[in-house]
């Protein structure tokens, strides 16, 4: 079967920014997914994430994304629109991300990229928790994401 | 008064670093370093549970984790009293010295290559001509004509894609390029070849470590991973540190030798005086008498007298930082206290940095692979001295060479090859003593009511220290003063320059609007300041927007 790489992004000192996080913790709570989806908290790491990302045929990230909308406002982005992020990236750790998918397509067979991202409320200041109206956002978020596993055929269980 | 050039920001992927520099003649006459965002982190541990700190650290960086968590764990285990099993300090230099491979490898190629390799000349290269050069220089197993022409091709593919990326920032056909279109094709293959390669480095932390990024089986007294201490986990990180190793050996090593051999005037360029290494890799309980990579530090260029280092020594300076004022203080006794005002940029008189001013005894200190492999050499290290020896020869440069941008880039290459021979020894080393039945990895201890410990490192970028204060089992305060903030810092109450505004003066500048010159030098200090600072400004919609005033 395919290998699918679901990532969360950006750091979980900073309050929203750690939603992409958060999100992959929940997911690894709730479900129980095959061998071949990897959870993965990206975390603050930057463009080490090749090595991450290199191997996967999809890659399934979670991330803030301003974009005007409401806090908690939702939304997808394709692989155009994510490399475009790059000329205004929401943190530096996206910056990272899209540079090490730009640094993926040098080999051979680079993996499909789709973003999932929600409009932060409050990303500057200190925390570890969101705020929340990105609290709230989460199941809409899994929800998604599950929506992009149907879509390539995985199956996947809740837990007990 | 010269002409001023400002770059900013500077980093090629991580942190917001701008550098200012005055130019006269084509020189550079005098340089300004600072950090434009301010880190918080030692405010956000003040109360926390000692245990807990190194899960927040080591997300204050975006590239090395794990150093920051040993350097947190070692810190209360030194407050704490607790002296970790043998197995743990193996797994601990292991995981350690994965993470050099890794973060030089990609360093060199990902990070700073391109400041000597032009992309866009390569697509001039004869193939069957670059295939007769890698033969000659590069132990490479992969190579010859057709392969450089699939190479090429991919290359001129990306490029008129126009989503360059990481490529997009350099200066292409800029008069500083110096290697010839063959060599610059040579360099960008390994460039592939090495992000191949790393990827599978990568998995070496997940090993031991639980998961890559941010590795979890580092703890207070020891390391978590004693399931995973199994003939299968070990064989697999033998065999992945082997090859990563053969890459660093036939492929890293040679390539590093045969662009430098085209730069060698940056032999006399980018140098500083002072060098401070804490060492690290213990290879008994006694530390810093048993540590790989020695501690020491080197005065004025003198490689005769190499002094141990007296951590009591060290003081971080605010004069021209913008932090409210105080006398230069010992990290535990350091303070985090922001300019309550929005802070002003006076480089020419007043305060223009986040970053504090770490100083040794006073003097501003170079840290990194070039301070490490300096001291040992002066310290006639078994392992370091006959690899600077023989590249020395290699390349007809005198030892006075290596304190330049061209020395501190064949050192980053040089501690490679030894710690990547090393860190098979140490694999060996577990083995035999888990043989022997101890396969303790964990030393239960008492939490103190109270009590002061230093973790003292030598990561990738240098030497990095925490300094945690324990008071009713809580932390009470905490520093760390990193690699970055060494050499990146701004000047300070004596108006001494940082090692990097040293560094850069006398720098020749081909071209003011395009000055490829300074991110040699300052790229050659593989500066990482998201870890020295921290977000003020998520926001940054140009990289490399280089202002001439």
């Amino acid at each position: 079967m395919a290998h699918i790489v679901i990532i969360g992004l950006g750091c979980t000192l900073f309050g929203d920014q750690g939603f992409g996080v958060h999100l992959v913790n929940e997911l690894d709570h709730r479900f129980v997914f095959p061998d071949g989806v990897r959870l993965i908290d990206g975390g603050t790491i930057g463009v080490h994430l090749v090595g991450t990302l290199a191997g996967a045929d999809h890659v399934i990230a979670v991330d803030i994304l301003r974009r005007g909308g409401a806090p908690g406002a939702v939304y997808r982005l394709d692989e155009p629109q994510i490399i475009d992020r790059l000329k205004s990236p929401d943190h530096i750790l996206q910056e990272a991300f899209i540079e090490a998918l730009i640094h993926c397509r040098l080999l051979d067979r680079p993996p499909h990229v789709v973003l999932l991202g929600v409009e932060p409320d409050d990303d500057r200041t200190f925390g570890s928790h969101l705020t929340p109206s990105l609290a709230d956002k989460l199941d809409k978020m899994i929800a998604m994401v599950l929506n992009e596993l149907d879509g390539l055929g995985v199956e996947y269980e809740r837990r007990a | 008064m010269g002409k001023r050039i400002i770059v900013d920001p500077i980093t090629r992927i991580e942190g917001h670093l701008r550098i200012e520099v005055e130019i006269e003649g084509g020189h550079v006459v005098d340089a300004w370093s600072s950090g434009q965002m301010f880190r918080g982190i030692e405010m956000i541990l003040k109360g926390r549970d000692p245990r807990d700190a190194h899960h927040f650290v080591q997300r204050s960086c975006g590239v090395c984790t794990y150093v920051h968590a040993i350097a947190s764990v070692r810190a209360v285990d030194d407050a704490f009293n607790v002296k970790i099993p043998k197995n743990a300090r193996l797994i601990r230099n292991m995981l350690h010295g994965a993470q050099y491979l890794h973060d030089h490898l990609v360093h060199f190629y990902h990070l700073h290559a391109l400041d000597w390799v032009d992309v866009v000349s390569a697509l001039q290269a004869d193939p069957q001509k670059t295939a007769a050069l890698a033969d000659s220089v590069s132990g490479a197993d992969v190579g010859g004509a057709v392969y450089f022409k699939s190479v090429q091709q991919r290359l001129k593919t990306f490029v008129e894609s126009g989503q360059l990326g990481p490529f997009a920032n350099a200066y292409w056909g800029h008069s500083a390029y110096k290697l010839p279109p063959e060599a610059n094709l040579m360099a960008c293959a390994h460039y592939i070849e090495a992000l191949r390669l790393q990827a599978r480095t990568a998995r070496l932390h997940a090993i031991f470590g639980g998961k890559n990024p941010h590795p979890q089986s580092l703890v207070v007294g020891g390391v978590t991973c004693q399931a995973s201490l199994t003939a299968d986990h070990i064989a697999e990180f033998l065999y992945v540190t082997k090859e990563t190793q053969a890459f660093v050996k036939n492929v890293y090593l040679p390539d590093l030798l045969a662009v430098a051999s085209f730069y060698k005037d940056w032999g006399g360029i980018g140098g500083t005086r002072n060098f401070l290494a804490y060492g690290d890799f213990p290879l008994t309980e006694k530390e810093p008498e048993s540590l790989y990579l020695p501690r020491g530090v080197i005065m004025k260029r003198d490689l005769g007298k190499v002094d141990m280092v007296d951590q009591a020594k060290i003081t971080e300076d605010v004069t021209r930082s913008w932090y409210e004022p105080g006398s230069p203080k010992h990290p535990y006794e350091g303070e985090t206290k922001p300019l309550a005002e929005d802070p002003k940029y006076e480089p020419s008189k007043g305060k223009y940095s986040w970053l504090k001013a770490p100083r040794y005894d006073g003097a501003s200190c170079e840290v990194g692979p070039l301070a490490r492999v300096l001291v040992a050499y002066g310290k006639g290290h078994k392992d370091i001295k006959p690899l600077v020896d023989k590249a020395l020869t290699q390349l007809s440069i005198p030892a006075t060479a290596l304190f330049s941008t061209l020395g501190r880039t064949a050192a980053r290459c040089i501690e490679t090859v030894a710690i990547g021979d090393a860190l098979q020894e140490w694999t060996m080393e577990l083995v035999e003593n888990i043989k022997s039945g101890d396969t303790k990895t964990y030393e239960p201890y008492e939490i103190p009511e109270s009590g002061r410990g230093v973790g003292l490192n030598d990561v990738p970028r240098g030497a990095l220290g925490h300094w945690v204060d324990v008071k009713d089992k809580k932390i009470h305060n905490y520093q760390y003063v990193v690699p970055s903030t060494w050499n990146l810092s701004p000047r300070d109450g004596k108006n001494q320059r940082s090692p990097v505004e040293e560094a850069l003066i006398g720098t020749p500048i081909a071209d003011p609007k395009k000055p490829l010159e300074i991110l040699r030098t300052v790229h050659s200090f593989d500066p990482c300041i998201a870890c020295a600072v921290h977000v003020i400004d998520p926001h940054s919609n140009e990289v490399y927007k280089v202002n001439v005033i």
